[in-house]
């Protein structure tokens, strides 16, 4: 499966009716702390290079964690209904406006993906979809 | 440099439209390698050394790899390119998610530069002077 094939699907709840569009899929990296060379290295200068990568947190797997559903709109959402941005006035009013009512389902509760459209499992839950 | 050499620090959460696609992909040298065309997502109950499993509705699903490929025409016409046609960069070479993506390892080790190496051999090397750095003192 590709993440294309989530994005942009129509949503449909376990009795087919239309729930909304898939406007994004939500990701929990795992983050590593960075490892140092240790100083007996003998190939600590060739990998000097590597530093600026080593010295931040590594990730480590991304798991999938749910679909975005947007009840309205399957327009590109630009993050600012997840986020507590309110510049420049007046986008964000207007893409939280139009995506009103956008909730979180987890990955479990998807019970189905086929061409163009996603079924979501009997009693499947309704998230707040706001990045922690 | 393996993941299993250091212990989980935490967990970061992003979405992937808004944090990864169409992200610069650079490599460990910060040169650029390529942008994110797509993920593919596979099953996360799969070990290292399996071949990875593709990854099922409502089952734990993790990234397998980035993918790149000739996204131009179906971004603008509609459907996606087949499954041979992307290139893949596993997932486990991500070393930092920032504002680009860095991996850990070189992008001659990667596969996503295969026509321009084909046509370095086979065109541009044939071109009389097409072997050597211009810039080079000769």
């Amino acid at each position: 499966m590709i993440l294309g094939d989530l994005l942009d699907a129509r949503v449909r709840g376990p009795g087919g009716e239309h729930l909304g569009t898939v406007v994004d899929v939500r990701l929990a990296l795992e983050t590593l702390r960075g490892d140092d060379p240790s100083p007996d290295d003998p190939d600590r200068e060739a990998r000097a290079l590597s530093a600026q990568v080593r010295r931040r947190d590594r990730v480590g797997r991304a798991r999938v964690v749910g679909i975005l559903v947007s009840p309205r709109s399957g327009a590109p959402l630009l993050g600012y209904e997840r986020t507590g941005v309110t510049a420049p006035w007046p986008v964000p009013q207007l893409v939280r406006r139009r995506h009103r009512g956008t909730f979180l389902v987890p990955w479990e509760d998807v019970a189905a993906v086929g061409p163009g459209e996603v079924r979501l499992a009997a009693g499947y839950r309704q998230e707040d979809a706001a990045l922690p | 440099m393996s993941r299993e050499s250091s212990s989980g620090a935490g967990v970061r959460v992003v979405d992937a439209r808004l944090h990864l696609l169409s992200r610069q992909v650079l490599d460990v040298d910060g040169e650029p390698v390529t942008t994110v065309d797509d993920l593919e997502l596979v099953a996360a109950d799969a070990r290292d050394d399996d071949a990875p499993r593709d990854a099922a509705p409502g089952e734990p699903a993790e990234l397998g790899a980035i993918l790149t490929g000739p996204v131009l025409v179906t971004r603008l016409l509609g459907g996606r390119p087949p499954a041979s046609r992307w290139e893949r960069v596993p997932w486990r070479d991500v070393g930092h998610v920032g504002t680009a993506l860095e991996l850990t390892v070189r992008a001659d080790s990667l596969d996503v530069h295969w026509p321009e190496g084909w046509l370095r051999e086979h065109v541009v090397g044939r071109i009389p002077g097409g072997r050597h750095d211009p810039e080079e003192a000769s």
